[in-house]
């Protein structure tokens, strides 16, 4: 009986502890939106009370108007959504071939994938800057301050991570199935497309949401691979509300709400898959 | 001829040799598969790492920079300059970067994967609204960085909401402290790196959890191990590959940090102050704000050395855990 | 698998390749490299262009709606123009440095570009400018402009002219005339001096107006986009400078400009400012003084604008401040009254293709008609001496104007960007000792900072 008593409480508190790290987690998300709700003066002053005086609704207007802020959000989505699919069409092809081949020299390609991650990014800012003026001058193709440059850039910067992520999982399909799959008469490529694609579609789902929100996250190469309105993205464009002189708290962090919610409405309607896909393939880590 | 230089090229190549040699068609699949992935690298990451590099022993100033690669070699002065000149500019102030950077990445490393494996635990329950629970504690993963460092910059003032529940709430501090200058300006960075990376952590830790087989705790209760001998007796064991694999992404993720601190200091141009500078913000300051490319390069060639010896103490300690297929 | 198999795999990808890349493609336009488009631009001709031509403009965010503030003073030109077109790109003062450097020495940027004053020699130096020397007469040359405006479009020791003066950024004290009602003070004599602006504080300090208490003076710290400008005007006040007289030698750190940073950092060390703020930037100090919380400040012309502006449109103009608020130059020191003087300068970009027609547009933006209409939209101090006087009918821009007639400049040397970003770091550090969160406050450690930064910025000149 007692135990039992003993198993009740620990199940309610346990649970209680679950939903108070829940309310200390989502916290800052709430006072984000709720600060984007007054008006300027107030956020200055900095606010302690709970209450929204008078919802400032207009902010969420005037942010489109005061800076040209829905190009760069139009940018971000472009150039984020063709680094998403660019990243995830070589990780996979790279990823599977990484989990199904054992080639010469896979182990030192599996290893610079990983080691790609260990240059630091101030390294290399600098010379493919001035590497993307050079392929304007020797072949006329403009890459600084184009999509395609911004995508090539992030593309190449987001794949190895993925293709990490994605091997892991095709690693943990079984190769039976593709093998029977053969022996019914399928080649590599129809057992890989009707076998392993749906089979790792949360996987795929879970390293897209990476490649995007981590591309939607970067700075230092926006800020300097871009120079006009027509290509940079919402961390450079975000910055405008305020500094020396300009000072609209109120916008910067409508602005932020605006930049947040659409990942996360986004990440809700895929997170069942996130999670499975995560759950499936990062276990092998 | 910059490719040649390139340590993977021999590696690969030769293997494409003896490809046609043992006449393995199979793997013509495969190279096919990864050389996307492998041009992209060579251009994104090799070349221009190879050109950081040769700009490391080059006097690249703002008056050479237009010469770039033919701009003055001098060998290893950028280095001695950087490792034994006291007056060099770019050298001032790295001290404070390099030891911030040493606390910021210790402690938000180990607290997001202490964090992170106790929720995962405590998630991997049933109880309703477990799915909500868990969605719910995801969402600081996917605020972008830079609304993090403006966010928190918001929180932490004096006259914030974390002061007012710090003191005027909770009362444990009779003081409105500073969070954003001073000493404190540490926690002010590690809290929300923490707040925004360790739901992802915990998400993996729980994908581990969920594969660790009843049956292994079913047998230590039998033999009377109790729930702290089975954490690590089983669990811990269980999820070192994922530990391994995890704590290797921290600490570079934590090592190269630079969003947060940038965008909660000065909107990006100014100084996080004596306890805020990282090695990443302290070097984009130096490098470009002086001009110095030069030294910079040097300064972030070390600094991926470090990274590399890191990561060979890593690779050490984790080796046995690292054979996954 | 067979050979066909593997060409159709390669085909697949080229082909989405190219789908993607095309699709990145075609929705760029041709909006974005205006600057290289029109290559019949004549290059000898003066005045308005007759051809079609695409310019680029690179901005900083110099007013809440920077770009469309800019084509609204542009409008009419570009209306009489109808074969100009302007684009427009506003950069971040954060990232502009970075940004403007790499433009430089790559010689890829805009036509037109505006420059911090201070940063005009160093993209000058190399040689990322167009030396403007000859054009300059037409606008009137040095005799419209300020000294120590027009002091920063040169370098130091040379002749040639680089920039003209956009707008000027001039710092006065704004007050609350109703606290000082209060304290039985009088605006004409209170902020005289040091001794009595001093004494003025002490009296205002816990003053309460509409039941608010407030604190005398409102002081950003570290946490400032403007750490140096808001130390320097006490440092010539006290007979300090910068530099010695042919900027070889660090002078910031001696006897007086200690003393001058003693005396304002003191203020905040003896209760007159609230130490809480030294933790703000500017905006939050002047968001302080627009709520009645402090009596006194330092800003510019910006603010006079911003109670002038509803709340809806982000100003403050509801508020008590701003019906009760004065503006008066900055007490005099030892060594008489001083301010600090900034601003931008407009700039021809050396890799233009249309410098005749990026000319224009500078002549037209100083034009008093675009110089008049870019202060009202922006609420800068216009640089053009002329049109800033014709402001001081309004006796809040009088005191301001006036304030000018004293005001200092930084050493117009190319290194001077990486000095201040070194000021910045050591004078952020002075901030923190005031505030009592490392170390403790006097004479020695402050003069510590100062030898320190003193050393760094040596460094850099000797470099």
């Amino acid at each position: 009986m007692n135990t039992r008593i003993a198993k009740k409480l620990e199940y309610y508190s346990l649970n209680t502890l679950t939903w108070v790290i829940v309310a200390v987690v989502v916290f800052p998300i709430f006072w984000m939106v709720k600060v984007s709700l007054h008006t300027n003066g107030e956020i200055l002053q900095g606010i302690t009370s709970m209450a929204i005086p008078e919802p400032q609704w207009l902010n969420y207007k005037n942010l489109w108007e005061t800076i040209n802020f829905g190009q760069y959000f139009k940018n971000s989505l472009l150039i984020c959504t063709a680094t998403m699919l660019i990243s995830c069409f070589l990780a996979i092809l790279a990823g599977y071939a990484l989990a199904r081949y054992r080639f010469p020299g896979s182990g030192l390609f599996g290893i610079s994938v990983i080691g790609t991650q260990m240059i630091p990014g101030i390294m290399f800012l600098l010379p493919i800057y001035l590497l993307f003026l050079n392929i304007k001058d020797t072949l006329g193709l403009p890459m600084v301050d184009t999509y395609w440059g911004m995508v090539l850039v992030y593309s190449a910067f987001y794949t190895p991570m993925s293709i990490w992520i994605i091997r892991s999982f095709f690693v943990s399909i079984p190769k039976d199935l593709e093998e029977s799959a053969r022996i019914d008469g399928c080649n590599r490529i129809q057992a890989f497309v009707r076998i392993i694609l749906p089979l790792s579609l949360p996987g795929i789902i879970a390293m897209c949401v990476y490649i995007f929100l981590t591309a939607w996250d970067e700075l230092m190469f926006a800020w300097v691979l871009t120079t006009t309105p027509e290509v940079q993205t919402i961390p450079v464009g975000i910055r405008l509300f305020v500094g020396q002189y300009t000072n609209r708290y109120d916008l910067l962090m409508s602005a932020a709400t605006v930049v947040t919610l659409p990942v996360i409405i986004t990440f809700f309607l895929s997170q069942k898959y996130f999670i499975s896909g995560m759950t499936a393939g990062a276990v092998k880590g | 001829m910059e490719i040649s230089r390139n340590p993977d090229t021999p590696e690969v190549r030769k293997p494409f040799g003896a490809r046609f040699k043992k006449g393995f068609r199979e793997y013509r699949v495969a190279y096919l598969f990864i050389l996307p992935t492998f041009l992209f690298m060579m251009l994104v990451h090799v070349l221009p790492m190879i050109q950081g590099i040769v700009m490391s022993f080059l006097k690249l100033n703002q008056f050479t920079l237009s010469q770039y690669l033919k701009a003055p070699f001098i060998g290893l002065k950028n280095y001695s300059e950087l490792l034994f000149n006291e007056n060099n500019p770019v050298r001032q102030g790295l001290g404070y970067a390099l030891r911030n950077t040493a606390i910021y990445s210790v402690v938000v490393t180990i607290s997001v994967m202490i964090i992170g494996l106790l929720v995962a635990i405590l998630l991997n329950r049933d109880f309703p609204g477990r799915g909500i629970a868990r969605a719910a504690m995801l969402l600081p993963w996917v605020v972008p960085s830079y609304v993090v460092g403006v966010l928190w910059g918001f929180m932490w003032q004096k006259e914030g909401i974390i002061n007012y529940i710090l003191v005027d709430i909770l009362h444990l501090m009779s003081d409105k402290p500073f969070w954003l200058i001073g000493q404190n300006t540490i926690w002010a960075i590690i809290i929300p790196t923490v707040w925004r990376s360790w739901p992802f952590i915990m998400i993996v830790f729980l994908a581990g959890l969920q594969t660790i087989p009843d049956d292994l705790y079913e047998a230590a209760k039998i033999d009377g191990a109790g729930r702290l001998r089975q954490f690590f007796t089983i669990t811990l064991p269980m999820l070192k590959p994922i530990i391994a694999v995890q704590l290797l992404f921290q600490i570079i993720n934590n090592v190269y940090s630079y969003n947060i601190v940038a965008m909660m200091f000065g909107n990006g141009s100014g100084y996080p102050g004596k306890w805020g500078d990282l090695l990443m913000t302290a070097l984009t300051r130096q490098t470009f704000g002086y001009w110095s490319f030069g030294v910079g390069a040097a300064a972030s060639f070390l600094l991926m050395g470090a990274m590399l010896i890191i990561v060979g103490i890593w690779y050490r300690i984790f080796r046995s855990e690292l054979r996954v297929d | 698998m067979s050979k066909k198999r593997i060409s159709l795999v390669l085909l697949t990808i080229i082909v989405m390749m190219s789908m993607i890349l095309s699709a990145c493609g075609g929705s760029k336009g041709s909006s974005s490299s205006g600057n290289q488009t029109d290559k019949n631009a004549n290059n000898s001709t003066t005045g308005a262009p007759q051809e079609e031509v695409t310019l680029t403009a690179w901005i900083m965010p110099n007013s809440p709606k920077p770009d469309k503030d800019f084509m609204t003073a542009m409008k009419p030109y570009l209306d009489q123009n109808p074969n100009v077109k302007l684009n427009v790109t506003v950069l971040d003062w954060g990232s502009a440095w970075t940004k403007i450097t790499t433009a430089a020495t790559s010689g890829q940027g805009p036509d037109i570009l505006q420059l911090g004053t201070t940063w005009v020699p160093a993209i000058a130096a190399m040689n990322g400018i167009e030396d403007l020397t000859d054009r300059v007469e037409e606008l009137g040359g040095q005799a419209n402009y300020l000294p120590a405006s027009w002091k920063t479009t040169m370098i130091d020791g040379s002749s040639e002219v680089y920039g003209v003066p956009w707008f000027v950024d001039a710092r006065a004290l704004f007050y609350r005339k109703d606290a000082l009602d209060k304290a039985g003070l009088d605006p004409a004599t209170a902020f005289k001096d040091w001794d009595t602006f001093k004494q003025t504080l002490s009296k205002l300090n816990g003053i309460e107006i509409e039941d608010q208490k407030m604190t005398a003076f409102g002081v950003p710290g570290k946490n400032d986009w403007n750490v140096p400008h808001n130390i320097f005007p006490w440092i010539w006040a006290a007979g300090g400078s910068v530099f010695n007289e042919d900027n070889t030698k660090v002078t910031f750190n001696d006897q007086t400009a200690l003393e001058g940073v003693m005396y304002y950092t003191g203020l905040a060390n003896e209760g007159l400012v609230e130490k809480a703020s030294l933790e703000k930037n500017s905006s939050q100090i002047e968001s302080d003084f627009s709520d009645g919380k402090t009596a006194v400040m330092v800003s510019g012309a910006w603010m006079i604008k911003n109670f002038a502006t509803p709340e809806e449109d982000g100003g403050v103009g509801g508020k008590t401040a701003a019906q009760n608020y004065g503006v008066a130059a900055l007490p005099a020191g030892p060594a008489g009254p001083s301010t600090f003087i900034g601003g931008s300068h407009l700039t021809i970009f050396k890799g233009s293709k249309h410098k005749e027609a990026a000319w224009d547009i500078i002549k037209y933006l100083s034009s008093d008609e675009a110089q008049l209409t870019y202060s009202q939209l922006s609420g800068q101090l216009p640089g053009k001496r002329s049109v800033m006087e014709s402001l001081a009918s309004d006796p809040n821009y009088k005191a301001l104007v006036e304030a000018t007639n004293y005001g200092m400049s930084y050493p117009s040397i190319p290194q001077w960007g990486p000095c201040e970003t070194a000021l910045v770091k050591y004078f952020g550090n002075i901030w923190d000792i005031v505030a009592g969160v490392s170390g403790t406050y006097n004479e020695a450690s402050i003069q510590k900072q100062l030898d320190d930064a003193a050393n760094e910025v040596s460094a850099i000149l000797n470099q």
